[in-house]
């Protein structure tokens, strides 16, 4: 593999990063056989070098920056976000989907809490009984603008590559919220990154 | 009487006089391969279809294809490569063996051998191959089915050149 070099060439972009919950994840779904994931981020050959010795479906809607930009109001009805939701992630029209695991990321510190909600509800039809869903919650109260890009790069590391400069107050979730937000998902596990962000495992 | 040895001497002159004449007359052979599934030899040409050329159906053959125009329909090369270029839009299902996109498809890809898809490449659909490669630029939403290629697991995978 040569990704690595490729990224640490460019230190100045980014960052690699720890993110031990993750990889003992990947163990365990590799233990089990077969199993199906959800990145939201846009595929990148990192993602397929990174998985390219593994059984498994990835669904790679690339849909992070279509999640961000949605927006809802008073007005609007659970049935249009969730048709909006269908048209972003496209899982309806694939057959056998059974989501093992669901990789969001720093997604959930971005989206407006109805969209998140409404986002979870939409891939609860998609996941396996036991689903475990990962992601990482700004803990500083300032966080990015714009959410970063996370990039496999080794068996046990992410390149992280911030987007933005400028910050914004991050909503900086405790366990409780995230219960409430993403239920049925609860925390499983929880650990503190040296860079500040919470990374999370949430079981159905 | 037969001189045995003189016999043996005009023929084999005859015979490679023959032989060099044959040589000379053939014409040379196509270039041809066997695929694994069948024994029969495969004549690797490679057809076009034009930057301005617009087809709507199913596309299925006994060659490579290029695509450098306009496809909806269907696309079944099984045991040849399909290569959408830079300039190809195609909005098809694709079955063949090797399946390059350089340019844009919409539609699901069934590769036996392996799908690529380089910097300048779109893709919307779902991936079914051995071996995947998405280069870096190059712009996928889908689902791809990944098959185990080597032994290494998650801990294994180390930086090497």
């Amino acid at each position: 593999m040569t990704l690595v070099a490729s990224y640490v060439d460019k230190p100045e972009t980014g960052y690699l990063m720890n993110s031990p919950l993750l990889f003992e994840m990947l163990q365990d779904l590799q233990q089990a056989g077969y199993y199906q994931l959800l990145d939201v981020m846009p595929a990148t050959p990192g993602l397929l070098e990174a998985f390219s010795d593994q059984h498994c479906k990835l669904f790679l809607p690339g849909c992070m920056p279509e999640l961000i930009r949605m927006r809802t109001s008073e007005d609007d009805t659970a049935q249009k976000l969730q048709r909006a939701l269908r048209q972003a992630l496209g899982l309806d029209g694939i057959h056998n989907t059974r989501l093992d695991m669901l990789l969001l990321w720093d997604l959930p510190n971005y989206l407006s809490k109805p969209v998140l909600s409404g986002l979870i509800e939409y891939l609860l039809a998609h996941t396996h009984h036991r689903a475990r869903l990962h992601c990482y919650i700004y803990t500083r109260q300032l966080m990015p603008a714009s959410p970063g890009v996370y990039q496999f790069v080794t068996g046990e590391k992410i390149w992280v590559e911030e987007q933005s400069a400028q910050t914004l107050p991050s909503p900086t979730y405790y366990q409780e919220a995230l219960h409430k937000l993403l239920a049925p998902f609860v925390v499983e596990r929880s650990i503190l990154l040296s860079n500040g962000l919470q990374e999370y495992v949430l079981r159905k | 009487m037969i001189d045995m040895k003189q016999l043996k001497d005009n023929v084999s002159s005859k015979i490679k006089q023959y032989q060099s004449q044959d040589e000379a007359q053939l014409p040379v052979p196509e270039k041809a391969r066997f695929t694994d599934k069948e024994t029969k030899p495969v004549v690797s040409t490679t057809a076009s279809i034009g930057a301005s050329i617009r087809i709507k159906g199913e596309v299925t053959g006994d060659e490579n294809l290029l695509i450098q125009g306009h496809v909806e329909g269907t696309i079944n090369l099984q045991g040849h490569n399909v290569t959408i270029s830079k300039s190809g839009k195609v909005k098809a299902n694709i079955q063949a063996n090797q399946i390059i996109v350089e340019g844009e498809l919409e539609g699901d890809m069934n590769g036996d051998e392996k799908v690529v898809i380089r910097e300048t490449g779109n893709v919307r659909g779902n991936i079914i191959a051995p071996r995947v490669t998405l280069e870096d630029g190059a712009k996928f939403k889908g689902s791809i089915e990944m098959e185990p290629r080597a032994k290494t697991s998650m801990h294994n995978m180390a930086v090497t050149s």
